[in-house]
């Protein structure tokens, strides 16, 4: 079974700036693949390679082993995409916009439909125009999944969403996944993907940088943590334990650390105080690459296939 | 109500005229109908003749399609200045500039073409459908002024023979598809929409004047085969009527335009 996603050396320039820079990637058929970035990295710019909305300026693209340039039409029947700016003709009710994308598929291949429509509680009645963000993104949604591909592009698809729709979406992912389809979704944030994901890629100035198991990442992620105590504490509660990168005190009744790894050490030592309050962030991205490459000097994240 | 599954893009485009449509409908209608009211007075006045004689030849020939004898006792000459001479072919290119330059460019500067071509549909699908879109909608625009001329004319004992007045529809069809197609495959080579009309109605307005001054501009009157406006509108065409060479050349040039911006098209990096 050829890769559902296979690019080599796949580069686009846009002038100087911007587009992506000799990206070697394989996403495996059934996987959830995550495709992380800082806006502006490069993101988007692949996607619309994938779909030939842009044309490579050196390297190829193959989506389920046909080349997105001269079999770009079958890719595209066998695919569904979620533009990350998502854009319809939105005079149209959702019902009129779902009917003519799926007059364009097939409408008897189109039966997912129904289904999505009332588990995402998309209202098709109302014009697409007069929807709020979260509800506009529905239609995007609906409209990529109503055909069962076998591949799905979705750009940031969970922007807007409210916290219950995201859950639903997650799930969707999931059955998607174990039906044997593929997902690859785009994102700014490692919180986002890493509940669906089984793999991330982050790209960084249009280069890929990493492609890491979720659970490789995880056990590498890097927190922030701040510790409250009802009474002055010194930092030698917490100074040496395991996953400790850093640590200050702000004030004598607060401990503020950077922590990579499990949390289990610095649970237990902090549970010896009497703590009032206890906040765990997780870092952005560029501390977790960054703190990939510190913690393992080996890492070579996806250049070593390039 | 799932629709049927051919020529998606054409669906999409003739449904989203259908307001502009009805609109365009009621203007050219009212506006044929105060030209025809007015006619039998200016049949009647005395003098009309000696006015038009007294007119410029370079203005006449403006409002004229260029000729530069006009005689308002007859309805050819009336209806082929006030309205077929100018107003009518111009309508049929506005109509089709603003059409062919918002459906493609424009539609991609919405962002709303981003979703469709990720659809399994080809590229030259969609300027083709488009196209043939543009040719129904001036063709429609088009008829609707001769239906209420022939139909209002009557009224009036304006009346005009009908072969020349199908073949003059044909042509005007024909002229409002040309600038139309310009607009397209500008904006299917470079996606803006302000451009495309730029081009578009800039290529209208020079060919307009080089049509119409070329009959008295003895430098210009070689070069009047170079305007569209002539095949169409040259002449006395409400009389005459628009000959199959004129025609042909008309066709040909719509053909090569449409070609030019299947061809745009298919290169096109698509802009977010």
């Amino acid at each position: 079974m050829p890769a559902a996603i296979q690019t080599e050396a796949l580069t686009k320039r846009y002038g100087r700036s911007r587009g992506i820079e000799e990206i070697d990637l394989t996403v495996e058929a059934g996987e959830v693949f995550g495709f992380l970035g800082p806006n502006g990295a490069g993101k988007t710019t692949l996607i619309r390679t994938l779909l030939d909305l842009i044309r490579p300026s050196a390297g190829t693209a193959a989506v389920l082993g046909l080349d997105t340039r001269r079999e770009g039409l079958e890719v595209r029947r066998r695919t569904g995409y979620l533009p990350g700016d998502l854009a319809v003709y939105d005079r149209l009710t959702g019902a009129e916009l779902l009917d003519w994308f799926a007059s364009i598929r097939g409408a008897d291949r189109c039966r997912r439909r129904a289904e999505l429509s009332e588990r995402f509680r998309f209202d098709e009645r109302r014009p697409i125009r007069e929807l709020s963000k979260g509800n506009r993104q529905k239609v995007g949604l609906v409209q990529a999944f109503m055909h069962e591909p076998e591949v799905l592009i979705l750009d940031e698809p969970t922007s807007g969403l409210d916290p219950l729709m995201q859950d639903e979406f997650r799930r969707l992912l999931r059955e998607e996944a174990a039906q044997g389809h593929t997902v690859f979704l785009s994102s700014h944030s490692l919180d986002e993907v890493q509940h669906v994901a089984d793999r991330v890629g982050v790209v960084r100035d249009g280069r890929l940088v990493a492609v890491r198991s979720v659970a490789d990442l995880q056990a590498h992620a890097v927190r922030h943590v701040e510790v409250r105590f009802a009474r002055p504490v010194t930092p030698a509660l917490l100074d040496g334990l395991e996953g400790v990168r850093s640590l200050d005190q702000p004030e004598p009744t607060v401990l503020r650390a950077v922590v990579s790894g499990r949390m289990g050490a610095i649970v237990r030592a902090v549970a010896a105080e009497p703590v009032v309050d206890l906040v765990s962030q997780p870092a952005d991205l560029d501390e977790i690459f960054l703190s990939l490459y510190a913690g393992d000097p080996t890492a070579t994240g996806a250049d070593d296939a390039g | 109500m799932p629709g049927d599954a051919r020529f998606p893009i054409a669906r999409r485009a003739l449904h989203d005229r259908g307001r502009a449509r009805l609109w365009w409908t009621v203007g050219v209608v009212a506006y044929v109908g105060v030209i025809l009211a007015v006619y039998p007075s200016v049949r009647n006045m005395a003098g009309m003749d000696e006015i038009m004689k007294s007119y410029p030849k370079e203005l006449l020939a403006l409002f004229s399609g260029g000729r530069d004898q006009i005689d308002f006792t007859q309805a050819s000459g009336y209806l082929g200045t006030e309205l077929y001479g100018w107003l009518v072919p111009l309508l049929a290119v506005v109509l089709a500039v603003s059409f062919g330059s918002s459906t493609l460019a424009g539609e991609e500067e919405r962002g709303v073409l981003d979703l469709v071509l990720s659809y399994p549909v080809r590229r030259r699908a969609v300027v083709l459908q488009k196209a043939a879109v543009l040719a129904v909608e001036v063709a429609v625009l088009c008829a609707t002024i001769d239906l209420a001329v022939g139909v209002g004319g009557r009224a009036v004992k304006a009346t005009i023979e009908l072969g020349p007045l199908l073949s003059s529809w044909a042509a005007r069809v024909l002229l409002g598809v040309c600038f139309g197609s310009i607009a397209l495959a500008v904006g299917a080579w470079r996606g803006h929409r302000g451009m495309a009309i730029g081009v578009a109605s800039g290529l209208a307005a020079g060919t307009y004047l080089l049509n119409a001054l070329g009959l008295l501009v003895s430098g210009l009157r070689p070069l009047r085969w170079a305007s569209p406006f002539w095949y169409a509108t040259g002449g006395d065409v409400l009389r005459d009527g628009v000959g199959a060479g004129s025609l042909a050349a008309l066709v040909a040039l719509d053909v090569v335009l449409v070609v030019t911006a299947v061809v745009a098209f298919e290169r096109r990096e698509l802009g977010t």
